[in-house]
């Protein structure tokens, strides 16, 4: 269990959000034009990391809205919470 | 008894005041009694500690205490992703400087003297806070210190060791025999020998036990302590009771309860409820001591001879408003929604982005701009999350705004040939002709001035329609539609008959025809798959190497050679049973006697059975074989002229 | 005539905690970004929506709950014709300014009273109700009992508490046995 701090709520226990996996994977635009290959890679490539990963959050029970938190899966410790759409921060 | 060669402790001066004899230098080398301890006899220790010697003094005494010195804490520590070091000095493990939110003080940081303990946190607290706090800077303490240090983790015996028990684990009665040859099998890992042994596995979780099993694991493989590492330490650091974890959620209040505004008349006209999700359904309404099966016999006989009714409040709603409302439905649905005019519904099919069916249900044209959504009753609550996902992340730009409106409306569904006479008392100013009121539209009226919705859409196959009112009249409502509809014996039906009546009809039910790995041409549904649109959630997914081939598990009718002979939901199909291993084919997901046909069907995936129409197939029960002829998924009225009966 | 029905939520006192149902109150989902979405909103309302999370504003006869930052939810006393709803719709809805959806019967409102109601939530809720307490006017979506509520604190020790209709008469049964506790 910890403690997130959802972007546009404040600081909110963690049972309040559900979890998008990992973040900044953009659906393609045009998915006709790709191959069985690429479209693979969008579909189920993921990184799955130990240590510090960019992930999508959902504030499911409160404000609804995806944003995007840099936590490190080995700890839970969470270095930043930024919106969608945002730059995400440098290492 | 003291194992070590002296002490100069304050604790050790006073007992020796009192007259208390401390043996320095001797261990516990055996026990006796029967039932209880009487008395001990010790042995004085070499000086390497490896051996006993000297005589046996024989004491007696009521009970015996040990002590195994001091263990520091690191639970919270290692819970928070730290790790230790090995202290030599004390034979201890310590927690390792990390970089996190977390500073160790105290006897769980190794340090057991109060003056040490002050000094080193008050520094560490100044570092950690960044505050230069100099309050404690000279306190002295006055107080006895160990200096005296001696560890031995399996005291010396001459008793051969499978003679006598060096109990470890208190709890579960492991001793130093089973560490030992828990090694000689080969287990080097501390995590193995744990499993292989049971060692710390008890309730204290090893508080009593580790550090002796990881000793003597040392000891005897000849290795450093320090490089064997340790079990995880776990939460809950103390046993807790079951009752601090679920709180009150007991009894009534173990699982959260839904229930539709409908609910007391359904308990006050005895339904038998089935758990949907959260919420609680009327499964079926048994009269006169009626068994299930006779209760759901007679209300699908109803539902198509005359009229039925149905409560399907707790399917999801969604409201959708925006100027892009039908773009969005087109790139979330495999059908094309830009021409549905406004008055008309439509049934969608929503897939995941991997090609496969994720929910169903239909979607109205209120107006230009706003529609409404029905979902499934589980999938209501994942299918707004995904939409709102797509519009956050993917869709930005799109003018759409979504808002659950589930508990908004209740729905009454009455369905039958005589459900339009009922209709038509209920609302006798609506034109309920095929003209004015086609199937798949909506008219919005009124009811004793309160707003209704009558839908005229159907799940059963039968002339049918939906009315939608404001929860609080739901009740009312439902009231009203069984005193209409009394003069034609309208029948309650729960969701067993639903599940009937659509399977005679061949509809899917999402999650018991499906299971995440059917797409929609699986399904035989080709026909609700657009060709035209460019894009939609899970369209390039159905054209991938895997979704085209022809061996995929598809769904078929099966009907049984003896028509009386229902199936079993999850059994096996299989085509031969001589060659072993059997080829399994795939499973029924559907199965009910038919009071209609009156013959069993079933709904089944089986491997290419799309083209199996007619083959002969084989259930394989417990005890016989069932044969069955693949068919089709329709059972009953292809043409569908009961819609407009 | 058709009757109305609320969930069978009776009004309780127990170890100071006054637990009452507040229906019927009209409520009103509204959603929006544009400029001329707040003004129709003012227009109708008299009511300036806050934009500042967890907060609600209120005018002489509305209350405006802050849900998301393009989220709020109205309510207000009983609006049995719909006038309030459809001027709305009309004046926003249909000229896609934004969504306006009437959830009344979506939510039921419940009020609690006394001073131990932060107790008894707490029971059931990880939020931390410091602040919440001590200003009038905030709000909050959280959870109780793993049911979703959205909490508007009128004044002190005095909570308009609002909960999906088909989870209220649970988490009221809930409520009233966790008051037994404090
Ligand atoms: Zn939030």
């Amino acid at each position: 269990m910890f403690l997130i701090n959802c972007p546009f709520c404040g600081e909110r226990d963690q049972s309040e959000f559900s979890s998008g996996g990992e973040a900044h994977i953009v659906r393609p635009k045009q998915p006709t034009e790709l191959s069985d290959d690429e479209w693979a890679e969008f579909l189920f490539m993921r990184k799955n990391i130990k240590g510090v990963q960019f992930e999508r959050w959902n504030h499911s029970h409160g404000c609804r809205k995806w944003f995007n938190v840099v936590r490190d899966t080995s700890n839970d410790k969470i270095h930043s919470v930024y919106k969608m759409g945002e730059k995400p921060p440098v290492k | 008894m003291d194992l070590r060669k002296n002490s100069q402790s304050e604790i050790a001066k006073q007992a020796r005041n009192l007259g208390i004899k401390i043996y320095f230098n001797h261990v516990v080398t055996n026990t006796f009694g029967y039932r209880r301890i009487n008395s001990v006899e010790l042995m004085e220790l070499s000086d390497d500690g490896n051996t006993t010697i000297g005589n046996k003094i024989k004491l007696n005494c009521d009970c015996l205490g040990i002590s195994g010195g001091w263990t520091p804490m690191v639970h919270m520590h290692t819970q928070s992703g730290g790790k230790l070091d090995f202290k030599n000095d004390d034979q201890v493990f310590i927690p390792k400087e990390i970089d996190n939110d977390q500073i160790s003080i105290g006897a769980c940081n190794g340090d057991f003297d109060l003056e040490t303990i002050i000094d080193k946190t008050v520094n560490k607290i100044n570092i950690f806070l960044e505050i230069n706090n100099q309050d404690y800077k000279n306190t002295k303490v006055e107080c006895s210190i160990e200096k005296e240090k001696r560890n031995i983790w399996l005291l010396p015996n001459k008793i051969p060791l499978g003679k006598t028990k060096c109990f470890i684990d208190f709890q579960n009665d492991s001793t130093a025999k089973d560490i030992k040859l828990a090694l000689k099998e080969g287990f080097r890992s501390i995590e193995h020998v744990k499993r292989y042994t049971t060692t710390g596995m008890a309730t204290d979780q090893g508080k009593l036990s580790n550090m002796h099993a990881l000793g003597i694991i040392a000891d005897t493989a000849g290795v450093k302590m320090g490089t064997l590492g340790t079990t995880t330490f776990r939460p809950p650091f103390t046993p807790l009771t079951f009752g601090t974890i679920v709180g009150r959620n007991v009894g009534k209040f173990f699982e959260v309860v839904r229930k539709t505004s409908i609910h007391d008349w359904h308990v006050d006209n005895k339904a038998q409820f089935e758990n949907v999700g959260q919420w609680k359904r009327p499964w079926y309404y048994p009269k006169n001591g009626e068994t299930m099966h006779d209760a759901v016999q007679r209300e699908s006989k109803a539902a198509r001879d005359s009229a039925g009714i149905l409560d399907a409040s707790t399917l999801g709603k969604i409201d959708i408003q925006g100027t892009d409302a039908s773009e969005f439905l087109n790139r979330v649905y495999t059908n094309a929604w830009s021409k549905l005019s406004i008055g008309k519904c439509r049934y969608g099919l929503m897939l995941n982005e991997d090609g496969m069916v994720y929910d169903d249900g239909v979607t109205t044209r209120l107006a230009e701009n706003h529609y409404l959504m029905t979902t499934t009753t589980g999938g209501a609550a994942n299918v707004l999350g995904k939409l709102e996902d797509y519009l956050q992340t993917e869709w930005p730009e799109l003018d759409v705004y979504l808002t659950s409106v589930t508990d908004h409306y209740s729905t009454a569904s009455v369905c039958g040939p005589n459900s339009k006479k009922i209709i038509n008392k209920i609302f006798p100013e609506l034109d309920l002709s095929d003209e004015n009121f086609p199937h798949m539209s909506f008219k919005n009226t009124k009811l004793d001035n309160i707003n209704c919705r009558v839908m005229r859409i159907s799940f059963t196959g039968e002339l049918s329609y939906e009315i939608n009112i404001e929860s609080k009249y739901g009740k009312s409502l439902w009231e009203k539609c069984i005193s209409a509809g009394q003069e034609f014996n309208i029948t309650p039906y729960g969701t067993e008959t639903m599940h009937l009546l659509r399977a005679e009809k061949g509809f899917i039910i999402v999650g018991q025809d499906t299971d995440g790995t059917m797409t929609p041409s699986d399904l035989q549904m080709d026909w609700i798959v657009s060709k035209k649109k460019y894009d939609f959630i899970g369209k390039r997914s159905l054209y991938r190497s895997d979704t085209i081939r022809e061996d995929r598990k598809q769904l078929v009718g099966l009907l049984t050679n003896d028509p009386k002979e229902i199936l079993e939901e999850g059994a096996q199909i299989v085509s031969d049973t001589n060659t072993k291993p059997i080829d399994m084919l795939g499973h029924v997901t559907s199965s009910y006697f038919s009071p209609n046909l009156n013959k069993s069907i079933a709904l089944a995936v089986v491997r290419s059975g799309k083209n199996m129409k007619g083959q002969k197939l084989i259930i394989p029960m417990e005890n016989k074989n069932i044969n069955v002829t693949v068919s089709d998924t329709i059972f009953l009225d292809k043409e569908n002229k009961r819609l407009n009966a | 005539m058709l009757n109305t029905h609320y969930p069978q939520i009776t009004d309780n006192k127990l170890n100071d905690v006054e637990i009452s149902l507040q229906e019927p109150i009209s409520k009103i989902n509204l959603r929006g970004k544009s400029k001329e979405f707040f003004a129709k909103v003012g227009k109708v309302l008299s009511l300036i929506l806050p934009n500042e999370a967890n907060t609600s504003s209120f005018s002489e006869n509305f209350n405006a709950i802050w849900l998301s930052p393009d989220e709020w939810m109205v309510y207000f006393k009983n609006d049995d014709e719909k006038v309030i709803f459809n001027k709305l719709y009309s004046e926003i809805s249909k000229v896609n300014y934004g969504s306006v959806t009437d959830i009344s019967d979506q939510w039921i409102c419940i009020n609690l009273k006394g001073s131990k109601i932060y107790d008894i939530l707490s029971a059931g809720c990880s939020f931390n109700f410091d602040q919440f307490l001590k200003t009038d006017g905030l709000s909050t979506q959280t959870i109780v009992n793993h049911i979703d509520v959205i909490l508007h604190n009128k004044n002190t020790y005095n909570i308009n508490l609002f909960v999906r209709r088909s989870f209220s008469e649970h988490l009221c049964l809930w409520l009233n046995d966790s008051a037994k506790f404090i």
